[in-house]
């Protein structure tokens, strides 16, 4: 059996313990705490988040989720580690938070290492058709400053059937 | 050097016992109490350890979630006292409760501490935290 690695990374809320807990078949590895400042949220991960699922006969994926709050990034750098893939969740806000984005590209480099690489939009039920449009287009000016070619896609993370998807999706783009 | 999200940098007693367990044992380094997701409430570190509270916190924290959670998967059990062993030293994490908030306490010390003195100041030095007022 093949093991390969896959980090998923993001900001604050954007959905990455959602996202292993969906698709992980083992009962996930979790670290959330009650948090005590205000983040819009009762629970907040400050370790890591661990799953696994088989993507075919011979392989099985790890599913990395790291704290999103700048100060685990130590964190980050053990999960970086001779990963397959990368998912980076981008939570739709009014506001959104493109340093962010950059900042994680300027850390786990997946242009230049050649990490296959998904961008998966997440809350965006708010949001417009033409929102989201221009969030997009915001989004791979970004990529583009980073020389990244990336799908940039939408997920709930919380639907089995659009999780899948974007694992499909990052199969697809692994075998180019 | 102390960063802080809960008003309680005024708090003499918590003042005093870092203060008296730096005294009683000198060859401790760090003494760090934070919150389970991560913000220092208050740090002691020598000048030779130099290390940043808010990182410690961070640090500590996690480490607490990672031992609590595996602890759980192994032994049904949370964790009591998580310790990292080194030649340089030992640190050691464990958990309290300092004014109803759930807290981590970071002890490292080097190694003419030994490793049961250093579990031994933990543990007093957690319970110390949890009766103040
Ligand atoms: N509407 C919507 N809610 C989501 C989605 N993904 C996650 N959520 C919800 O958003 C909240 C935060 O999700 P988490 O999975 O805790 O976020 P996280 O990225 O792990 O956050 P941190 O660990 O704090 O960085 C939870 O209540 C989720 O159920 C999504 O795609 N759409
Ligand atoms: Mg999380």
């Amino acid at each position: 059996m093949e093991y390969k690695k896959l980090a998923i990374v993001g900001e604050l809320g954007a959905g990455k313990t959602q996202l292993v807990s969906t698709l992980s078949e083992i009962s996930p590895f979790e670290t959330e705490v009650e948090s005590t400042i205000d983040i819009g949220k009762q629970f907040t991960t400050v370790g890591i988040d661990y799953g696994r699922i088989r993507l075919d006969e011979q392989t099985a994926l790890g599913l990395y989720g790291v704290p999103g709050q700048e100060r685990y990034s130590f964190l980050w750098e053990m999960v970086s580690k001779s990963i397959w893939g990368l998912v980076i969740l981008f939570k739709y806000a009014e506001h959104a938070d493109m340093a962010n984005l950059d900042h994680l590209l300027s850390f786990f480099e997946p242009g230049q290492r050649k990490t296959p690489c998904v961008i998966a939009l997440s809350h965006i039920e708010n949001a417009g058709a033409e929102q989201v449009e221009d969030l997009v287009e915001e989004i791979q000016t970004v990529l583009k400053a980073h020389q990244l070619v990336a799908p940039v896609i939408e997920v709930d993370n919380r639907a089995k059937d659009s999780a899948i998807n974007l694992l499909y999706t990052l199969t697809a783009i692994s075998q180019y | 050097m102390s960063t802080t999200n809960v008003d309680i940098d005024d708090n003499a007693g918590l003042l005093d016992a870092i203060q008296s367990l730096c005294a009683d044992h000198r060859e401790i380094t760090l003494i760090s109490l934070c919150t389970l997701d991560g913000f220092s409430i208050k740090s002691f570190a020598t000048k030779e350890m130099g290390m940043e509270a808010d990182k410690v916190a961070a640090i500590a924290s996690s480490l607490c979630a990672i031992s609590n959670s595996s602890s759980i998967q192994f032994t049904e059990e949370e964790f009591d006292i998580t310790i990292i062993e080194s030649k340089g030293g030992n640190t050691l994490f464990c958990r309290t409760n300092y004014r109803g908030t759930d807290c981590v306490v970071t002890i490292s010390a080097r190694t003419k501490l030994s490793l049961a003195q250093a579990r031994f100041v933990l543990r007093r030095f957690s319970d110390v935290v949890a009766d103040l007022p």
